[in-house]
């Protein structure tokens, strides 16, 4: 379970960085930058929050 | 003669069944607002989702808060109670209720709706009669599930949530690493921006989509250590919604169809979106659109309606769930008659409330499903309600109902930080500024007022463009109103003002009773310190 969860959150940052970098490339559009890269940059802090939290308490796995 | 003991509720949810009422009542939102912000905001439903999404942040943060350091059944009307008074409790309660009760009829006809995707007898505007009987049906079935008790529908609550997560991760994930096109998000943000009244109408319906976190609060009379529990499981929840929810429509707008979309009523090729946002697929936009991931979607196009419908009709519950303890609640407040209390001798759940409260969603039910039903009523509605559909009618109620009672848990939150800060708070909103309020130190929360600012906002979107919301709204106030003002008329309580609390006791008690017994000796101790110092202030020459 704590694996799943881990890897759930390991999708979160690719996806994030995935959407950012596309939107970027397509243009840097105003209306593009207070959609879409906001849930990027979400996606992003999200799982690597997480992914931090998991790697500051490895011995006890994540916290429930 | 032994004192008779008071039945209470059971504490029987666990924290992943806290976090699972939440997301089952949360979560299901998505599968409801996405087709109808879609229709009403067009290009902008993204930017809807957005505006909504950090309201709804603000008021997460202050659920989280207020639940962990009031942890009673009331919820919202608890906390308004006792930050602003009886009457203003009374109004923030009444208006949840109304929430509540569109919650179990708007989930259940969606239910339905979901299901029409795979059974097509179903389908409302073909065939209105067998979709306004199953979703009777529906709400039936649920009230006598929720008289037998809460523990059964948690455990079912947990493993659909869990379910659900999964899916909706996968289909996100495939939609924007295979579908997403950023230059089409660019070029329908482009040509398809709405006017403003369609972009203020997509907000307060945006805001649909994130109603339901009362039910936290709502369970945490029923949750082992509240305190530390609704924290842990109410940022959780309104992390992943509002990832969902700017996911959904991000992608719907800039999504390659996998598989043609069909031609519009004039014979025109339509954009994904517009298709996703008509009258025919609104109900059921997330499982046309999970239909679209290329290769996963032949998969989806199976599942995801069968795990909307089940995600809705476990939503559609937790209206019934929380209604009825909101109106136990209520009624233990003495802000209704003392008959909503009663509780089931044998099974120990809220019985008349659950009863009386499905009765009032069944009424809702038939108002929603009358266009469709009669040819009369739908030339009525088309006359004086812009011809509003069923889900239209709910949506606009449940958006009134939120916006209300959302803005005077704000005004309460601050009241309550202000005037109760003695009260251990395990989670504080961010961004606090120190003040002194009668010689006692206290935090003045920045993120309530900017909250306030926008569910205000949307309050007075939903009045300037719903048409039905603007008039049955206010009438379910000013009804409400009156029973309350009779009530305490005939029980000879202050009828504008409010009773004697003894607050002091009464948070002890609520702390002993959750468990929380270190937070009852800070509490404790907070009073005796703070008793001390007024003493010494008084006696000082």
């Amino acid at each position: 379970m704590t694996y799943l969860r881990l890897g759930m959150y390991g999708l979160y940052v690719i996806l994030g960085a995935t959407i950012i970098a596309r939107l970027l490339a397509a243009g840097a559009h105003w209306r593009l930058l207070v959609s879409g890269v906001v849930l990027g940059l979400l996606l992003v802090l999200l799982g690597g929050y997480r992914i931090a939290l998991f790697l500051r308490h490895r011995s006890g796995g994540l916290p429930r | 003669m032994p004192e008779k003991k008071k039945p209470e509720l059971r504490r029987s949810v666990t924290p992943w069944g806290s976090f699972a009422w939440g997301y089952s009542d949360v979560g299901a939102d998505i599968f409801v607002g996405l087709g109808l912000v879609l229709g009403a905001a067009a290009g902008a439903s993204n930017v809807a989702f957005l505006f909504a999404g950090v309201v709804y942040v603000c008021i997460g943060l202050a659920y989280t808060e207020l639940a962990a350091t009031y942890p009673v059944a009331g919820g919202g009307q608890y906390f308004v109670m006792r930050g602003l008074g009886d009457i203003f409790g009374f109004i923030a309660g009444w208006a949840v209720l109304l929430d509540f009760t569109i919650d179990i009829t708007l989930f259940a006809w969606a239910c339905v709706d979901y299901l029409s995707q795979l059974l097509p007898a179903l389908n409302t505007t073909a065939n209105p009669w067998p979709h306004f009987i199953v979703a009777l049906a529906l709400v039936l079935g649920l009230l006598s599930l929720n008289i037998i008790g809460v523990r059964e529908s948690t455990a079912f609550n947990g493993v659909v949530s869990a379910l659900d997560i999964v899916s909706e991760t996968t289909i996100l994930t495939l939609g924007f690493l295979f579908a997403f096109r950023p230059e089409i998000l660019i070029h329908t943000m482009q040509t398809s921006w709405p006017s403003s009244n369609d972009l203020m109408l997509g907000i307060s319906l945006a805001i649909v989509s994130f109603v339901g976190l009362e039910s936290i609060s709502q369970a945490a009379q029923e949750t082992q250590r509240p305190a530390s529990v609704i924290p842990r499981t109410s940022v959780a929840l309104i992390l992943t919604i509002l990832i969902f929810a700017l996911s959904y429509s991000n992608l719907a707008l800039g999504m390659q169809p996998w598989h043609p979309i069909p031609l519009d009523a004039h014979g025109h090729t339509q954009a994904l979106w517009h298709w996703l946002g008509n009258g025919d697929n609104n109900g059921k936009a997330v499982a046309l659109l999970a239909q679209q991931v290329p290769y996963f979607g032949a998969v989806a196009a199976f599942y995801v309606p069968v795990l909307g419908a089940i995600l809705l009709l476990i939503s559609s519950n937790s209206g019934v769930f929380g209604s009825s303890r909101i109106a136990y609640a209520m009624s233990s407040a003495k802000l209704l008659p003392s008959a909503f209390q009663r509780v089931h001798p044998k099974f120990r759940t809220p019985m008349v409330s659950l009863v009386a409260f499905v009765g009032v969603s069944v009424i809702e039910l038939f108002f929603a499903a009358l266009p469709s039903l009669d040819p009369a009523a739908s030339a009525l509605y088309a006359r004086w309600f812009n011809g509003e559909s069923g889900l239209g009618f709910l949506a606009d109620l449940y958006a009134f109902g939120a916006a209300t009672s959302y803005s005077f848990v704000f005004i309460a939150l601050v009241a309550l930080r202000l005037f109760d800060p003695l009260s251990p708070r395990k989670f504080k909103m961010p961004f606090n500024i120190p003040v002194t309020v009668r010689g006692e130190r206290a935090e003045f929360p920045l993120v309530a007022v900017v909250g306030f600012a926008g569910i205000f906002a949307i309050l007075l979107f939903t009045l300037k463009t719903h048409p039905i919301g603007r008039i049955a709204g206010p009438a379910w106030l000013v009804v409400g109103i009156i029973i309350y003002l009779l009530y305490r008329r005939n029980k000879r309580l202050p009828i504008l003002g409010s009773q004697r609390h003894d607050w002091r006791t009464q948070q002890a008690e609520i702390l002993r009773n959750a468990g929380e017994l270190e937070l009852m000796d800070e509490y404790l101790a907070n009073l005796k310190a703070s008793d001390e110092r007024r003493a010494q202030a008084a006696a000082a020459p």
